[in-house]
């Protein structure tokens, strides 16, 4: 196995990561709150993708995956997260009610798709290879990649440029300060979880086709998605991006050339080291970035 | 009219007001003396909304404010500049004066003039306008945290210390600039540890000592009245 596959093997499992991971961060840098059900938009993402990537073709299916885990993300932090957030309630609690509702998610899965591992079709305009560099690799992950490139540039535009990405960074710097200056700051972070639901979503839509789809999985990421976060540095894009290609890079290599059947192992060791270094995380600092 | 009636006020089980009354006409700039832990900077916290009102009511002209949310309170026209200056140290200059804008108004054709406002009363603003509220000098920050209050206040605006830890010729400065947003028709409630700074600006001061309004009277008679004006010296240098 050459190097250069194990290389795009990692970046693509870490494409996945980062998608998933920039929710968890921002939901952090904004509530500080750890969201465990994370990973639920993550499955069902998966899930929509099988059932409507023949009816609606690719493009659509993203979309509708976006919109529909964006809408039920909005619709969970009204009514589960924000009241433990404005009765001032312990992070645990939080925690403990996001892991609770990710349990009762995976069972409704399980009843309403059945216990059976699933993998969904590649679409069929992304079903080719390429050749790079006298290496064979599947289009549709390079796709993935390229799209999760794309993405991450487009929210680090509007977080950095625009004034809805001010308004979101001040309430991640001093929440009580910018409520003072005007800003409705349940309001917006509301719709920042529900963004980071629906990119959670569209990693899961994109995952279906290359990582098992299971009634469990929205479990299986949630311990390398927590490195990611913390080893990027809490609430810091630019970190899970950076973290997302490390861990993803040394799940790959640790796989293929010393464990043979998990990497994540070395992801662990890998988190140790750094936040021995670094004990914020590599960009760990105040707020979001 | 900015008023607080009989207000009882801490934060958690910790209660620092007892049923302070005080008000804020229109166009008039108030202070608010004491020394440190009397509850200055609890009362500004309560107009806007930041601590737990346990007794009392806050109004706002007719309105009772005294539940509402601190954004709403800051989208009624009140301007807050905090102890420390709280500022978005990562966001520039703009950055920073912008978010009480677009909180109070959705539709940007007023942001240019209100940018302008700010920075004809600090040119320098305008000079480090894309640099980081975090990378500015102490001097700066503190016209920025007044700048930026000046925008989301259009009637009223609540500072808190504004000339803390800025050197002499600095803290006149920014009292003449206080004293031109007055002349403008704003009203200001001011928390100052340097009376005369204070009775500079201010037509009428209340002394609070541990919680509660000890004495008011008018700038004037503070400046007039040797006692009066020891007391609150004697409070005002400890």
């Amino acid at each position: 196995m050459s190097v250069l596959l194990q290389l795009l093997n990692g970046l693509t499992t870490g494409a996945i990561y980062i998608l998933l991971a920039s929710g968890l961060t921002i939901v952090f840098g904004l509530q500080r709150i750890v969201n465990a059900a994370h990973g639920v938009f993550y499955m069902l993402g998966a899930y929509l993708a099988i059932d409507l990537g023949k009816r609606l073709g690719f493009p659509l299916t993203l979309l509708v995956v976006f919109a529909a885990c964006a809408v039920i993300g909005l619709v969970f932090e009204r009514i589960a997260i924000r009241p433990l957030i404005r009765w001032k309630r312990d992070p645990t609690h939080v925690l403990v009610l996001t892991l609770g509702s990710a349990i009762i998610a995976s069972e409704l899965t399980k009843m309403v798709w059945g216990p059976v591992p699933r993998l969904a079709e590649i679409p069929a305009s992304l079903s080719g290879s390429l050749h790079v560099a006298g290496v064979t690799y599947p289009a549709y992950w390079l796709f993935v990649m390229l799209f999760t490139t794309v993405l991450m540039a487009a929210i680090g535009v509007v977080f950095h440029t625009t004034t809805l990405g001010a308004l979101v960074r001040s309430i991640a710097l001093n929440r009580e300060m910018s409520e003072a200056l005007g800003t409705n700051a349940p309001a917006v972070s509301s719709n920042v979880f529900a963004l980071g639901t629906g990119v959670a979503g569209l990693a899961g839509a994109l995952a279906a086709p290359i990582l098992l789809v299971t009634p469990t999985m929205c479990f299986d990421l949630l311990m390398v998605l927590f490195v990611i976060v913390i080893l990027g540095g809490l609430g810091s894009l630019r970190g899970v991006v950076v973290s997302g290609v490390l861990v993803g890079v040394v799940n790959a290599f640790g796989v293929a050339y010393l464990t043979g059947t998990t990497g994540t192992i070395f992801v662990f060791a890998v988190m140790i080291v750094a936040l021995i270094v670094r004990p914020h995380g590599l960009f760990g600092q105040e707020g979001v970035d | 009219m900015l008023r607080l009636e009989g207000v009882t006020a801490g934060y958690g089980d910790v209660t620092v007001l007892r049923d302070v009354t005080l008000d804020v006409r229109q166009s008039e700039a108030v202070a608010l003396l004491g020394r440190n832990g009397m509850g200055k900077t609890t009362t500004i916290k309560t107009i806007m909304g930041l601590t737990s009102v346990r007794g009392g009511r806050v109004l706002f002209g007719e309105r009772d404010i005294t539940r509402l949310r601190p954004f709403e309170i800051a989208r009624l026209g009140i301007g807050y500049a905090p102890e420390g200056r709280q500022l978005f140290g990562p966001l520039t200059v703009v950055e920073n004066l912008r978010i009480p804008f677009v909180n109070k108004q959705p539709d940007g054709s007023r942001w240019p003039s209100q940018l302008a406002r700010v920075f004809d009363l600090f040119p320098v603003l305008a000079e480090r306008r894309a640099q980081t509220a975090g990378s500015l000098s102490g001097g700066e920050q503190q016209m920025l945290a007044i700048g930026r209050a000046m925008v989301g206040g259009d009637r009223y605006l609540v500072l808190d210390e504004p000339t803390e830890g800025l050197a002499p010729t600095l803290v006149t400065s920014i009292i003449d600039s206080l004293k031109r947003l007055k002349a403008e028709g704003l009203a200001v409630l001011l928390v100052e540890q340097n009376v005369r700074s204070a009775l500079a600006i201010a037509d009428r001061a209340y002394l609070l000592e541990k919680g509660r309004v000890e004495l008011t009277a008018s700038a004037n008679e503070l400046k007039n009245d040797r006692a009066l004006l020891e007391r609150c010296l004697g409070v005002g240098r400890a």
